[in-house]
């Protein structure tokens, strides 16, 4: 009986307590609802892309640009929601031909598979890049093996073969390297940046990763990664370098001169691996839909404004 | 005739369920939640035979796992699942059988439920805390411990494992070895026999099929288990050499299928070899589980002798 009593007001409080729980959760969403979307309406002009809402998915490369655009954006239009997801540029391809969101965020161009895959739906949906930043796959290694006071200088093909796993040991590659075993990093198969890395660093001889190396997914894995452990080599976007890795100068083929990845060199075409970095439609988006204004915004100056805070470089041809 | 009848009894069955539409709820949900369990396997299966008719019998001997290069060689990740979770085992059945037997037989009645239900909130710890802890304070610990560069090996996996099935052993096993009925202890202890002989040569023997089924329950957990593995795993497609080095970074099944799905386009073949490693996920925890049930249920017949 007294057994029966507690259980019966344990249950109770348990109900209590979950309701209170619920009651804070709600409040605390309400508020930061409130703090991100501060009303400023600018321009009162009445059409349907002021309500409405969509979605991208796609890339984690291009992922904090889109994120802090999207706020921008609805910092200014505060009835349109914009929602971004990762997922990677294989999502984001997959999810534009399923049709599941607007806008697609992608760090390569589509492979066959998927041109196919976007040909063969009923109506066919038309795979549309709209490149909105340049950026530069950066190849990085952990201060154990090279730092600024000791830089580490590589052609491509020397990249190719330590990812190919054709050195064992770091001196072996070059004279004066520790002798300790090397971790290769990479990106998951699809990844936007993992194609760009192998499509200059690796497939003009031929090579392919080594079973050996660690796959990690997205850019800020890799890059935890590579600063956690030592006599790893791993690479990333040109906006997830930092001081705790050090960056490798490429040089497209010995003899010629080995660039570190600065703004200047990436958008003057001396840096080896760069690449576009796109928003991706179904066709051409209809002109005055939300998709079409959020894109005209990170064209803006002020998107590319955002492109170049979080580390990336602007379109060459916005670029002064 | 047997149309005839059948209908009857179906429209009699539906009229019960108009009296009581509760047990029409209850009857639905329990319908559904077949229908999903059918619905999964058939996709499963669906998608990943296709994967079995193009790649072969590759698929699970196959040495090399390549995407990009074409080669779909599931061997050594079917092998770096089954490295962590034995592993994981050999940690977790010592650990979780003995707790449970001193919960069971030698903590005091007053302290017992208390204790219990604390070791069994280790279950209700989201996988992906283990994951962090793992990565954040284990990895490490097993790096600095065996002189390695990194600590996300096998051993860190099993070992993070081992923590996430002792509740499901340590559950499962203490139901049973107190479920041991008290007049065979009692009686053991009348012989004169001491509290560590009643438990080696009466508890354990009758408990044994059930501590076996919940060693396979957790097995179920382990093997099944994504997120924490993913990140602890070291993921690397390769067999260590030796087979038997537990410090070095393995890729099981579950964290393959999660890394690699994301990016896999719809309908190509690296889509369906990952669905034919869902497959073989599947078929093993699928045998596993329905043995553990088989075992548990043969159970109670060894304690029929209890009037």
């Amino acid at each position: 009986m007294n057994r029966n009593m507690n259980k019966g007001i344990s249950t109770t409080v348990a109900i209590i307590g979950m309701i209170i729980l619920l009651i804070i959760g709600s409040a605390a969403g309400y508020y930061a609802g409130i703090s991100l979307t501060p009303s400023q309406q600018e321009y009162p002009e009445d059409s349907a892309w002021r309500t409405a809402s969509i979605t991208l998915s796609g890339s984690t490369t291009v992922l904090p640009i889109a994120n802090a655009s999207a706020i921008a954006f609805m910092n200014i239009y505060n009835t349109t929601t914009v929602t971004v997801q990762g997922g990677g540029s294989g999502v984001g391809y997959s999810n534009i031909i399923d049709g599941v969101v607007e806008v697609g965020m992608a760090s390569r161009e589509p492979t066959t598979t998927e041109i196919n895959n976007a040909k063969a739906k009923s109506p066919a949906v038309d795979l549309w890049l709209h490149p909105i930043a340049l950026d530069a796959v950066c190849v990085v290694v952990n201060p154990s093996v090279a730092n600024s006071s000791h830089p580490l200088n590589l052609t491509l093909q020397e990249v190719g073969k330590i990812f190919a796993g054709n050195y064992t040991y770091w001196d072996e590659v070059q004279a004066g390297l520790p002798h300790h075993e090397i971790v290769v990093v990479v990106r998951e198969p699809g990844s936007g940046t993992r194609g760009t890395f192998e499509e200059y660093a690796m497939k003009p001889w031929g090579y392919s990763v080594t079973t050996g190396a660690t796959e990690q997914p997205g850019n800020p894995a890799v890059r935890s990664k590579v600063e956690s452990t030592p006599y790893s080599i791993g690479y990333v976007g040109f906006g997830f370098l930092t001081e705790n890795m050090h960056t490798v100068s490429l040089a497209k083929q010995a003899g010629e001169p080995y660039v570190y990845p600065t703004v200047t060199s990436i958008a003057g075409g001396k840096y080896p691996i760069s690449r576009y970095l796109y928003l991706v439609t179904n066709g051409q988006p209809q002109s005055g839909s939300l998709a079409d204004r959020f894109i005209d915004f990170l064209l803006s100056n002020e998107g590319q404004q955002i492109v170049e805070e979080n580390g990336f470089l602007k379109l060459p041809y916005v670029y002064p | 005739m047997l149309r005839v009848r059948n209908s009857k009894k179906m429209l009699h069955f539906f009229k019960h369920f108009k009296k009581e539409p509760i047990e029409a709820l209850l009857f639905l949900c329990a319908f559904f939640s077949i229908i999903v369990l059918f619905l999964m396997l058939f996709f499963t299966a669906k998608e990943g035979l296709q994967a079995f008719f193009t790649f072969g019998i590759d698929l699970i001997i196959g040495q090399t796992w390549k995407p990009s290069e074409g080669l779909f060689g599931a061997f050594p990740l079917i092998y770096g699942s089954i490295m962590v979770v034995s592993g994981a085992l050999v940690i977790a059945i010592p650990w979780g059988v003995i707790t449970a037997i001193f919960i069971a037989e030698v903590l005091p009645f007053s302290i017992r439920d208390i204790i219990k239900s604390i070791i069994e909130l280790l279950a209700s710890i989201p996988s992906i805390i283990y994951g962090f802890i793992g990565v954040l304070y284990i990895a490490p610990q097993v790096a600095s411990l065996f002189g390695i560069s990194f600590g996300t090996v096998a051993l860190t996996a099993s070992l993070v494992l081992a923590i996430m099935s002792v509740p499901t052993i340590l559950g499962v096993s203490g139901e049973i070895i107190s479920a041991v009925p008290k007049e065979y202890k009692e009686a053991a202890l009348a012989l004169g026999a001491t509290k560590w002989q009643t438990i080696r040569n009466v508890v354990i023997p009758i408990a044994k099929s059930g501590i076996l089924a919940s060693i396979m329950l957790g097995f179920g957990r382990a093997i099944g288990e994504t997120v924490a593995v993913l990140m602890v795993s070291g993921t690397v497609a390769r067999i260590p050499t030796p087979p038997w080095n537990f410090l070095s970074p393995v890729y099981p099944l579950t964290a393959v299928i999660a890394m690699q799905m994301g990016e896999a386009a719809v309908g190509s073949r690296e889509y369906s070899a990952l669905f034919g490693l869902g497959l073989i996920l599947f078929i093993l925890t699928f045998i596993v589980n329905t043995l553990a049930d088989i075992i548990v249920k043969r159970e109670p017949k060894i304690r029929s002798g209890k009037k």
